[in-house]
């Protein structure tokens, strides 16, 4: 459906995207994930139009649109800052796209019904200037206005970062709906790795205007294929030498290369009580130093020698001592090993 | 690259070259030209190199003292004017004091009753034959008629009218400042004047710097009020140059002094520049807290203060209503000092209204200021998009030029213009402007060019790029997202705009007294000619509702830009 060929985009001297490749699938709903600066919005832009990379090729649908006038794309854009016009109201805003498209006045009253209905928007709302509706409306506006003109595509550039935790989480589950509902092919941008994990069929995590690893949530969470995806994706521990070594000295089947880059995750360092087959793993001896509540689950920090470990655990039953010594275990397998080159 | 763009980048690149010819020409021919011009009729006699005028000026006592005099009250102006403006801001929003609303009304009047109204309104309640000065010759017949004139009353005048910039840009400062802040420094164990000293004034440091360049701007190139209220023994540069300008023998002397006054401008200009860099202070609050008034607690001070308040708010206040009592007066009670109810008559309104010669300058007026005002927001609308659009050395280059009229006294405009097309000449396409009708109109758009620019580039600053990029996504066209998206946005600052320069432009003498046609004299230079020894009670009864027209004209202006500005506010705290 939508293919990036070598994609470079250079601002000035600068390069934001470096050779980037990349395929989406139609009714895919597909994130951009990775930090600030990464050109994960680039990459987005540059599909609806507003850059212009200088080499490569843009493909939608088997036409090449790199060079092709942003109007002409119909490719839907939600923006981070929602870009509602202030003079026009939510009415307005939303049939302002079908009203440039030359639809007749029957078409554009069913499309507003139609849209207004897939995002929840009252009469009464509609009715009201944009200025005057909360953030989770005029999101929901946003939206709107980007499927009323029933584009194939609808890019996302960060559209949920303005709300709250709560609405943004309800409305995380309302776009995923419309997607399935309305079968568009979504890219969504976010630096937010819940975000991209819980709403995405696949997700090209951005680093330093490249790609390091494409794949499905699960594949990307449980295996990384770069150090920057394991650090970025979940709450990782990266072992020192003096873990690693500790560990090979408590277990002598443990044949850990210091040398090498390990990580494990923290959801995998377990404490007695919490496995059920002592012998599958490996143990480390560690001093309980902090606990951080989190309601459901609970993460604590072990020092061992002068390096820390942190645990993540369902149960918080045992209230532990500053300095108490205890077992920690790892399962061999959820070592994430990066070679030392 | 497609065909598609090409044929775009290639309509776009014409677009801009016939864009960038056409204001090529008129930069060159309207602001850099004439000071050219007046640089060679300065230095240049019949071809040759020639420092003659130049040292006969330097060597004129009564040019020396004039510039002396100019500088001095520049710098006097600069500190009376932030002295007064200052406590007029810190009395409307920072501390509580009583009276708030009148006092609100009574320090907006320097908007209403500027300029060559002012100076006839003083002239004629304090001057030699002013309606005051008649009333204490009657207690004191000694005392000397023009007791209000000279250097004094020159700063007096120019102090009352120019609060200006401080009510309408430093205040913006001051209630924009973070309360917060004034609380951490509370918590701090900080108290009254030192909140005041440390943390209060040193955010209204940047605005406070622009109003004082911008007054000892309006000192420097003083005209109406030193050549109405000065007298012969406090005379600046301006009045000088006019009256030099005045014969050919002498013009090369006017060209003389304006261009050094222009020099003096510049090299202030550039000296505050370089200490404003020094020391900048921008806001970092994240989520700003409205400004609370202070009480002022030693119940003394509080009383002082007040008074203080409120003498000021008279003060500004009183000509204005003199102007309009005098509208209703006979020339005879006027000059008499006698304020007979009785007597009161519409006869100086019937002769403006019930005569085409005496609606003639009201019509000449508006017709310049709206279409010099017209003409500068349309202009302006397509310069400032450019140069907020694309930001590279060349749009840089345009507005650095566009802003040549900020630096230069207007004096040197009009005589740089007068001077320069008093023939047929090719940058004009062979015409003559000088003496025609089209000259002031070309002054009136100069002198407020780099105001407006700066206020529309400010009012495109504001607009978020993404509803641009969403007009265009949503399959609008450049024009059809300007007109349906960026224009209604903008439109009500470009209304303000439009309606400021319109009312500032109403009474304007500096340059009108320079440009006008004999045939359509302006207000402004109605109202100074009402003011000379050589005017007729007529004509200076008939100056009063001139005065009338344009403070009420004023006032519904500044209540519709103010009251929208008021009203946007309130609703943005709403939402």
């Amino acid at each position: 459906m939508i293919k990036f060929n070598n994609i470079e985009i250079k601002f000035g001297d600068f390069v934001a995207i470096k050779d980037l490749s990349l395929e989406v699938k139609e009714g895919e709903f597909f994130t951009f994930l990775g930090p600030s600066g990464c050109g994960k919005t680039t990459t987005l832009r540059a599909l609806a139009g507003f850059v212009k990379p200088t080499k490569g090729s843009i493909e939608v649908a088997g036409e090449d649109i790199t060079y092709k006038p942003i109007e002409k794309r119909g490719i839907g854009m939600v923006f981070q800052s929602y870009a509602l016009f202030p003079t026009m109201t939510v009415e307005e805003n939303i049939t302002f796209g079908l009203k440039e498209n030359k639809w007749d006045k029957a078409a554009i009253a069913a499309q507003l019904k139609r849209v207004a209905e897939m995002v929840n928007l009252t009469d009464e709302q509609l009715k009201k200037n944009v200025s005057a509706l909360s953030g989770g409306q005029q999101q929901r506006v946003a939206i709107a206005r980007a499927l009323a003109l029933n584009p194939k595509i609808i890019v996302l550039d960060e559209p949920l970062s303005n709300l709250d935790a709560k609405l943004r989480k309800s409305l995380r589950l309302e776009l995923k709906k419309i997607q399935k509902s309305s079968g568009t092919t979504m890219i969504y941008v976010t630096h937010d790795q819940e975000e991209a994990l819980t709403l995405s069929d696949r997700i090209a995590v951005f680093n330093n205007g490249c790609i390091e690893q494409i794949g499905t949530p699960r594949e990307i969470y449980y295996s990384p294929r770069s150090e920057f995806v394991t650090n970025f994706i979940g709450d990782t521990n990266q072992l020192s030498n003096e873990v690693v070594e500790k560990i090979n000295k408590y277990n002598s089947e443990a044949k850990l290369n210091p040398q090498d880059h390990i990580y494990v995750r923290v959801e995998n360092v377990k404490e007695e009580g919490q496995i059920s087959e002592k012998e599958k793993y490996f143990v480390l001896p560690a001093y309980f130093q902090t606990e951080e509540f989190y309601g459901i689950t609970t993460r604590k920090t072990f020092n061992i020698g002068n390096s820390e470990i942190k645990s993540m655990s369902l149960k918080n039953d045992k209230k532990l001592e500053v300095g108490a010594k205890m077992d920690l275990f790892i399962n061999p397998s959820d070592f994430i090993v990066f070679k030392e080159l | 690259m497609n065909s598609l763009s090409k044929n775009y980048k290639l309509r776009r690149n014409i677009g801009f070259v016939f864009i960038a010819l056409i204001l090529g020409w008129a930069i060159f021919t309207f602001l850099i030209y004439p000071n050219l011009s007046l640089l060679r009729i300065t230095l240049f006699s019949d071809g040759k190199f020639d420092v003659t005028p130049v040292i006969k000026i330097l060597s004129s006592d009564r040019v020396i003292t004039a510039l002396k005099n100019s500088f001095m009250l520049a710098v006097c102006l600069t500190i009376t004017v932030n002295v007064l403006g200052i406590f007029q801001i810190f009395v409307l929003d920072y501390y509580e004091i009583k009276g708030h609303k009148w006092l609100n009304i009574a320090y907006h009047a320097p908007l209403i009753c500027n300029g060559m109204v002012l100076v006839t309104a003083y002239n004629f309640i304090f001057g030699s034959q002013g309606f005051i000065t008649a009333n204490l010759m009657d207690i004191f017949p000694n005392i000397d008629p023009y007791w209000f004139r000279g250097f004094g009353a020159v700063l007096i005048e120019m102090t009352f009218a120019g609060t200006a910039n401080h009510i309408m840009f430093v205040r913006d400062s001051l209630k924009n400042i973070d309360y917060q802040t004034i609380e951490a420094a509370e918590n701090m164990g900080i108290k009254g004047r030192r909140i005041l000293t440390k943390v209060v004034l040193p955010v209204l440091k940047p605005s406070i710097f622009a109003a004082s360049i911008l007054t000892f701007i309006v000192g420097i190139s003083a005209f109406a009020t030193p050549q109405v209220l000065g007298g012969e023994e406090f005379e600046t540069i301006n009045p000088l140059v006019m009256s030099f300008s005045r014969t050919l023998t002498t013009r090369n002397y006017a060209a003389v002094l304006a261009l050094f006054l222009g020099l003096i401008t510049i090299f202030v200009l550039i000296v505050t520049n370089h200490i404003e860099k020094k020391g900048n202070y921008i806001s970092i609050s994240k989520v700003k807290t409205p400004l609370k008034k202070q009480k002022i607690q030693n119940p003394i001070l509080n009383c002082i203060i007040t008074v203080v308040a409120h003498i000021v708010a008279l003060i500004q206040t009183v000509p204005l209503l003199f102007i309009f009592i005098f509208s209703f007066m006979t020339a005879s009670d006027l000059y008499a000092g006698e304020m007979n109810i009785s007597n009161f008559t519409f006869n100086n309104y019937l002769s403006v209204f019930n005569s085409t010669t005496g609606l003639k300058p009201v019509f000449t007026s508006i017709v310049y200021s709206g279409l010099s005002a017209i003409f500068l927001v349309g202009l302006m609308l397509i310069i400032a998009r450019i140069i907020t659009k694309y930001n590279n050395k060349y749009t840089s280059a345009l507005e650095m030029f566009l802003q040549i009229p900020w630096f230069l006294p207007v004096t040197l405009i009009a005589l740089g213009l007068i001077m320069s097309f008093d023939r047929p000449n090719f940058l004009t396409f062979g015409f003559t402007l000088t003496g025609t009708v089209y000259i002031m109109l070309i002054g009136y758009i100069i002198i407020k060019l780099p105001y407006t620019l700066r206020m529309i580039k400010a009012a495109y600053a504001g607009i978020d790029n993404s509803l641009e990029e969403a007009a265009k996504n949503l399959g609008a066209s450049t024009i059809k997202t300007y007109v349906k998206v960026i224009f209604p946005i903008i439109w009500p600052e470009v209304l303000s705009v439009f309606l400021l320069n319109f009312i500032q432009q109403l009474s304007e003498y500096n340059v009108s007294v320079f440009l006008f046609h004999p045939m359509f004299q302006p207000l402004g230079v109605m109202l100074n000619a009402a003011t000379g020894a050589d005017s007729t009670p007529e004509s200076q009864m008939i100056s009063f509702v001139y005065s009338v027209i344009i403070m009420l004209v004023s006032i519904v202006i500044i209540s519709i830009v103010y009251g929208r500005k008021n009203a946007t506010l309130k609703k943005r705290q709403q939402i």
